[in-house]
């Protein structure tokens, strides 16, 4: 508990950090910021000193730092310029879709990784091994955006299987309940709507999770052949227990420690990856909302979005750190 | 002059120092070269680098000139109509030459990439070194500021600089750099730590060496080896992010060809042409297993534990 306590205390330096950061964005914008955001739209003077009394930018830096984090402590991350509309209330109408995406994306990410890092790490230097590493080095290789690009030419264009773009079909009438489109459609038992929004989920999924599955295969495989070089596994072996009881009761639990640190560090990577691929899956959520953002140069947005990604990535890591401490308590008394 | 196993040698003949350098470098090129694979990555890379500092020469057309009539034209060989030796990989959306502007968008990759890689290596690893060294609240500052970096999502971050500061490889370069600094710092710092304890630095230190001669001739040399097995793995990250930033448009001038621009106009056009968003991911997907592969085998011959 004493450990947790000193994590919580240690994080607030860098939330504060994290603020500075997403707060001199709108400063380092070379010349003007309102006049930048302004620019080709044709407004006049009194829309534009609005606008710059509205974001605070004619108060003292100071000031507006301070307004800037005691307005985020309560939630509130400003107003979008584009939207007209606060944004912490556009992230959290996006966010269910996003997390919807990388959950997909993970859940694929695991099922492919696991059953290959273990049968690679069992089977250790056969053709099986070479096959599942080369394909992870090769795997690693190729950008997530290209992935999902070919996706959606092979299978939405061309074959016409799935669709690739959105997600949900226009046809399907989905009430909104907790804007998570899975649940809702089974909590308003709408399976139409469900097997649509699987429908749509494949293909973004795929694309994300199998960059995923790369860097997990090679976590898996290596953390396996730790464990299974250790005299715990040469014991439960010469009680004569069998090979398969041997992996999953004694080598995959310890190997696991290690595995699921780095998985809650990287699901800030697969919040980074879903931004670019939500672009090009058309996904609603809040990817797509930061670039449009970017596009539309609507900065109380861009800056709500990165800190609020921020502010995800800083929870993770500390449910990670906290989950470390329950499998293994030897942590929290170091 | 006495003889060794039949060979003449003369004492003064031997070196002073250059037996131990070599020998060690000798040892890492001979264990890289032994990996196929590394080899490969290099030669990938090489063939990359000549590619990009040629491509005047090389380059069959104009990147940018225009040949409406043979707008969307397929590459040879998939016996496709319109296809035509003087344009092996097809005609882009505005009929230019797609070998052409992968050619010349190998440039901007290069570029990025290489530039970023090594201010980065610089920045991250100095910062990292001096942390190490200094320890207390020099320390302190420089972890903390890794920290508050390391809670961001490496793109988004480079987006919002990307974004904030302007088109432009300049500021491009900036935004990357900004991004990438801390993975370097973070092993730097690590293994000064251990070094900066090591006898051979605190005979230094006794003999009356400065804090930053120490840093330069003594202790940055023995990280060298994890600083380039980094900097080669980040040669392929650097050159993705660009492209992904290419890709959103929100990198260099959208006149100047790169392979994400290419891939974000392929992508307009992916039910009639599919060639357009193929050609520039292969060319990413390859440079990028070339970076990676080379780093693997720098790794193992290099720095077996990172």
């Amino acid at each position: 508990m004493q450990y947790l306590i000193k994590r919580v205390v240690l994080t607030i330096p860098v939330l504060l950090g994290v603020s500075i950061i997403v707060f001199s964005i709108i400063h380092i914008i070379p010349g003007d910021p309102v006049q930048f955001m302004f620019s080709g739209t044709g407004a006049s003077l009194e829309q534009r000193e609005a606008m710059r009394h509205s974001l605070g930018l004619d108060r003292p830096l100071p000031v507006q730092y301070v307004n800037y984090v005691l307005n985020a402590i309560r939630g509130d991350f400003g107003q979008s310029i584009h939207f007209n509309q606060p944004v912490t209330e556009l992230i959290l109408e996006r966010m269910p879709a996003t997390i919807e995406f990388s959950m997909a994306s993970l859940f694929i990410a695991l099922i492919v990784a696991f059953p290959a890092g273990i049968i690679s790490s069992v089977k250790r230097n056969s053709i099986v091994d070479y096959m599942v590493m080369t394909g992870a080095t090769l795997g690693i290789s190729l950008p997530t955006f290209w992935v999902g690009i070919l996706l959606i030419m092979l299978v939405a264009v061309n074959l016409g299987w799935l669709p690739g773009f959105g997600r949900i079909g226009y046809e399907a009438h989905l009430e909104r309940v907790t804007g998570f489109y899975l649940i809702d459609s089974l909590l308003t038992w709408n399976i139409p709507a469900f097997r649509d929004t699987v429908a749509h989920l494949i293909l973004p999924a795929l694309s994300l999770g199998l960059a995923m599955s790369t860097f997990i295969t090679r976590l898996v495989r290596s953390s396996m052949l730790e464990e299974i070089g250790k005299d715990y596994v040469r014991t439960a072996r010469a009680k004569g227990l069998p090979e398969w009881t041997v992996l999953t009761h004694h080598v995959l639990p310890n190997a696991l420690i290690p595995i699921i640190t780095l998985i809650g560090m990287k699901i800030g990577g697969l919040l980074s990856g879903a931004v670019v691929a939500e672009v090009i899956f058309a996904w609603p959520g809040i990817g797509r909302l930061v670039i449009q953002a970017i596009y539309s140069r609507d900065y109380p947005v861009v800056q709500g979005v990165i800190l609020f990604f921020a502010l995800i990535y800083l929870t993770i890591n500390f449910v990670t750190d906290a989950l470390y401490v329950l499998i293994d308590p030897r942590i929290g008394h170091v | 002059m006495f003889k060794i196993r039949g060979q003449a040698t003369k004492l003064t003949e031997i070196p002073e120092k250059l037996p131990l350098q070599q020998s060690k470098f000798k040892r890492v090129l001979r264990t890289v070269l032994r990996s196929k694979t590394a080899v490969f990555g290099g030669l990938v890379l090489g063939l990359f680098v000549l590619t990009a500092i040629l491509a005047p020469v090389l380059m069959p057309h104009d990147p940018g000139q225009q040949n409406l009539k043979r707008r969307l034209a397929p590459p040879i060989g998939l016996g496709l109509e319109n296809a035509s030796i003087e344009y092996p990989l097809g005609n882009d959306n505005l009929g230019r030459d797609i070998l052409s502007r992968l050619i010349v968008g190998s440039r901007v990759s290069l570029v990025v990439g290489v530039i970023t890689v090594v201010l980065t290596t610089l920045l991250g690893s100095m910062l990292g070194a001096m942390a190490g060294y200094y320890r207390g609240r020099f320390d302190n500052v420089v972890m903390r500021l890794v920290d508050i970096w390391m809670a961001f999502p490496d793109i988004l971050l480079a987006i919002a600089f990307a974004a904030a500061l302007g088109r432009g490889l300049f500021n491009l370069i900036v935004a990357l750099v900004l991004t990438n600094w801390v993975v370097y710092c973070r092993v730097v710092r690590a293994e000064v730590l251990v070094l900066r304890e090591q006898e051979y630095v605190l005979a230094v230190r006794s003999l009356g060496g400065s804090d930053m001669r120490i840093i330069m001739r003594h202790i940055l040399p023995n990280v060298l080896s994890s600083i380039l097995v980094i900097a080669t793995l980040q040669l392929g990250t650097v050159i993705v992010t660009e492209a992904s930033l290419s890709f959103l448009g929100i990198s260099v001038q959208s006149s100047v060809p790169t392979w994400g621009g290419m891939l974000a106009d392929g992508r307009e056009f992916m039910r009639q042409a599919w060639w357009l968003a193929t050609f520039p991911g292969i060319a990413i997907s390859i440079v990028v297993l070339g970076a990676n592969l080379l780093g693997d085998g720098l790794r193992d011959a290099l720095d077996p534990r990172l």
